[in-house]
């Protein structure tokens, strides 16, 4: 049963992927010229950039959060549902989502009234989808993973479920909803300064904002106000997180089922915040008062939400989305189906040996990037591990450091590196690295910390020290932490790529052999057949490594090397 | 006067392409002013037969009745007490005691005023804002008692109540339970707990109903009769209590386990 459950999970991904690739090959042909919108730079402008930003990252935030509750929630409250709707947010998780930016610029230029806005639209879609899926499945594995003894005195305490959303569902989500969407936001940040920089052809493709700012400084030798740039990024970033992100997260706490003991006495928050937000909380005291007050009283309304929800006109409502939604399916099918016989003519085998050629440059990089990254995170967070007071120093310094997207740095990095022979490549794989060292880092050293505590007295007190206890301990200990890093990093990976390959400085092109420039030079030469083979090897490639490679390795090394709690 | 009737009551579930028979040929029926205690070997399908009676699991067949009525969504006269609790961590005191009468649509000042006349009852003054997290598990099961109480149910199913407290405060739970029950103070007309504790169910229980396993059936009852508050040193509560042990004994060892 187990089999063919599996085989229709993959017959469904395989079919979701075709989907996409066969929706991007449609939407390409509309071909438009796009052109920058930022012009000469002052530093007058850089508030105004660095809003466009701010805005741009929490639409696509909101967005993101919306979808996410909606699809998770859908996803985990019924077997059916589940079985369609995991494995293709799977799929969306796991597909490196730059490689499709071209096709959402053109899609969105294509509807929207003006093409500054179809612009705006298609980097706000970019943000989305490098923030959705992640909170999806916090979603999803909150609701699905509610305790079975609170889910049942829920379903005795409220047997019809009036205020289920509100007390039960919502909650539930609140700890995992918080923790990825930090985790969101500090990829959106890379996905936002990756929209703004981005190049097609040899037209760059600039949305007014930080990244932009930062990139345009570089090709106009500027560098005090690519500094600047930089610099102003680093610090939004690093105050976001200190007055949103930190007291929320201290918040979610209060959501979680069980705290164990000591757990509850770290303190994220600097006092100046609370100062801050108490200064602020007056006024913001009296708004959730009011707003309590409603919460308690508003069961009738609750229940009145949910008639409504199950009234006649709620259901037919909800069959005309369902109709609606499956029309346009229908249709996308359809498109994809109209554009299969023109792709097939239009392949080329010389197409596919460019690109697996350009897949194992690439690949090299990648692999040359993790060897870098995990030579020196392995060896580090075993250090910080051993060393809780260096750790006490470091580690707000490493909580902040990853969230500042790299790629903010591209120019900088190409401006010194580019004299260089080889320096192209030197740069991709600075910037491949840079996107993955943290990840690793964090993951390994949070895996060693969450070593119990009488695993180690017992190694501690029968005296295993040194290799003996990296061998027995340590590293078994680490292995399914390392594994999930990997994975992460290895995704985020195949997307810094499109950006790492290829870039565009004063109108003059500079890339190097790899998928990811290949992906961007074929939409220069309008080399359409090109452009979707790559598109294909690329997306083929990751899904199957984390099909075949990392997913029954992880399966393995959890098997052997949980700790059971 | 019959509260409760279980009827011919059959529970299957499949696991790996078979039908594993969790309760076979249940028939109990409980009355008004009984204190009942469920007991047997783990895995006999006990807290099953308590979630059936609560309208939590509807059984493969058979029936339950209750006043009369036949039961067939979850049971509205009924309340629930959790082995491990069931608070909802993000509720406080009041609010998870108060929740079903939420769900309900009591106004919030008939919540209040009948959440702190059980806060009382139970002893959780001074607690009533706190979270479930920062209770102790003997006030966290207090809460779990309160929050079932205030449904001012006829029946009250307890399922391992004391178990996951430890030996002391279990003592003192059990105490204050017997105390509630013999003050009349409540609106309950019986209560049927489920335990592995024949020592607890003979102190507590005016019935004994043992159940086997593989499959879960009744196997037999005992009454006890003993005066309450009942002295565990005593020779009768000893007698009972090897007699009830042999009864769960014997059942395992003729069933082969």
């Amino acid at each position: 049963m187990k089999g063919t459950n599996k085989a229709i999970n993959l017959a469904i991904q395989i079919f979701a992927i075709v989907l996409i690739l066969g929706l991007v090959y449609t939407f390409y042909k509309r071909q438009i010229t796009i052109q920058g919108y930022v012009s000469t730079l002052t530093v007058k402008q850089l508030p105004f950039y660095a809003i466009r930003s701010l805005i741009r990252m929490t639409s696509a935030y909101l967005l993101s959060l919306v979808f996410s509750f909606i699809y998770g929630f859908l996803a985990a409250t019924s077997k059916k549902r589940e079985a369609i709707m995991l494995p293709i947010l799977d799929i969306l998780q796991s597909v490196p989502i730059l490689g499709f930016f071209p096709a959402a610029i053109y899609f969105f230029v294509s509807i929207a009234p003006s093409k500054m806005l179809g612009a705006e639209f298609a980097a706000i879609f970019l943000i989305f989808t490098s923030q959705a899926w992640n909170i999806a499945f916090s979603v999803y594995e909150s609701i699905s993973m509610i305790p079975k003894d609170i889910y049942e005195a829920y379903d005795l305490f409220d047997p019809k479920g009036n205020l289920k959303l509100f007390r039960l569902y919502i909650p539930a989500t609140i700890p995992k909803l918080v923790y990825n969407s930090i985790l969101s936001w500090t990829n959106g940040w890379f996905f936002l300064v990756a929209s703004e920089i981005f190049a097609i052809g040899t037209e760059s493709f600039r949305l007014p904002g930080i990244g932009s700012f930062i990139m345009e400084a570089a090709s106009q030798n500027k560098i005090s106000l690519m500094l600047l740039g930089v610099l102003v990024l680093a610090v939004i970033i690093i105050f976001l997180d200190l007055f949103i992100w930190k007291p929320v997260s201290q918040w979610s706490r209060k959501y979680t089922y069980s705290v164990s003991p000591g757990e509850e006495e770290t303190k994220e928050v600097w006092d100046a915040v609370i100062i801050f937000w108490g200064a602020v909380g007056g006024f913001f005291k009296f708004i959730f008062r009011v707003f309590k007050k409603i919460n308690l009283r508003t069961s009738f309304n609750f229940v009145f939400l949910k008639k409504l929800w199950q009234s006649k006109v709620a259901n037919i409502f909800r069959k005309i989305v369902f109709a609606i939604v499956l029309g346009l399916l229908v249709y996308l099918v359809f498109l994809v189906v109209k554009a299969i016989p023109s792709i097939v003519m239009k392949l080329k085998l010389s197409d596919f040996l460019i690109s697996i050629k350009a897949l194992i440059y690439s690949f090299l990089r990648i692999l040359i990037s993790y060897i870098i990254a995990f030579s020196w995170t392995f060896p580090f967070a075993i250090f910080l591990f051993r060393h809780p007071k260096a750790a006490r120093f470091i580690s707000p310094v490493i909580q902040i450091l990853p969230s500042i997207p790299a790629i903010a740095f591209f120019p900088l990095i190409l401006y010194f590196l580019l004299p260089f022979r080889g320096g192209l490549n030197i740069t991709a794989i600075v910037i491949i690295l840079s996107g993955m060292q943290w990840y690793l880092l964090f993951t390994i050293y949070g895996g060693l910390k969450a070593i119990p505590d009488d695993l180690q007295e017992f190694t501690d007190s029968f005296g295993v020290k040194g290799m003996a206890k990296l061998k027995r301990l340590l590293w078994p200990a680490a292995l399914p932490s390392i594994m999930t890093g990997t994975i992460t990093a290895m995704g985020g990976a195949w997307n810094a790529l499109v950006v790492a390959e290829y870039t565009t400085l004063n109108n003059k092109v500079y890339a190097v052999t790899g998928i990811g420039s290949i992906l961007n030079s074929s939409i220069a030469q309008n080399n359409q057949s090109l452009f979707i083979v790559s598109l294909f090897i690329m997306v083929a490639t990751v899904f199957s490594m984390n099909h075949f490679v990392y997913r029954p390795l992880y399966d393995k090394i959890l098997d052997r090397y949980r700790m059971e709690s | 006067m019959e509260l409760l009737e279980l009827k011919n009551i059959f529970q299957s579930f499949p696991l790996k392409d078979k039908e594993v028979v969790v309760l076979s040929n249940i028939n109990l029926n409980i009355s008004e002013g009984e204190y009942v205690s469920l007991v047997g070997p783990s895995g006999c399908g006990k807290s099953t037969l308590l979630r059936i009676v609560a309208g939590l699991i509807k059984p493969t067949s058979g029936e339950v009745w209750f006043n009369g009525e036949k039961i067939v969504a979850v049971n509205p006269y009924t309340s629930f007490v959790f082995q491990t609790f069931g608070l909802l961590p993000w509720l406080d005191v009041t609010e998870n005691i108060t929740l079903g009468l939420e769900a309900k649509g009591v106004s919030l000042k008939e919540r209040l005023r009948k959440a702190f006349k059980y806060i009382d009852l139970v002893g959780l003054e001074g607690f009533e804002e706190a979270y479930p997290r920062e209770l102790s598990g003997g006030m966290k099961q207090r809460v779990g008692i309160a929050r079932a109480l205030v449904m001012e149910p006829t029946l009250l199913l307890m399922d391992e109540p004391f178990t996951a407290l430890d030996a002391f405060t279990a003592e003192n739970l059990r105490g204050e339970i017997l105390k509630l029950w013999m003050s009349g103070a409540l609106s309950l007309k019986s209560i049927l707990m489920v335990t592995h504790n024949i020592e607890e169910a003979i102190f507590l229980s005016d019935r004994i109903v043992i159940m086997s396993s593989h499959p879960g059936e009744i196997i037999g009852e005992a009454k006890i009769d003993l005066p309450r508050p009942r002295d565990r040193e005593s020779n009768d509560f000893n007698k009972l209590y090897d007699k009830i042990y042999s009864m769960v004994i014997n059942s395992a060892v003729t069933k082969g386990r």
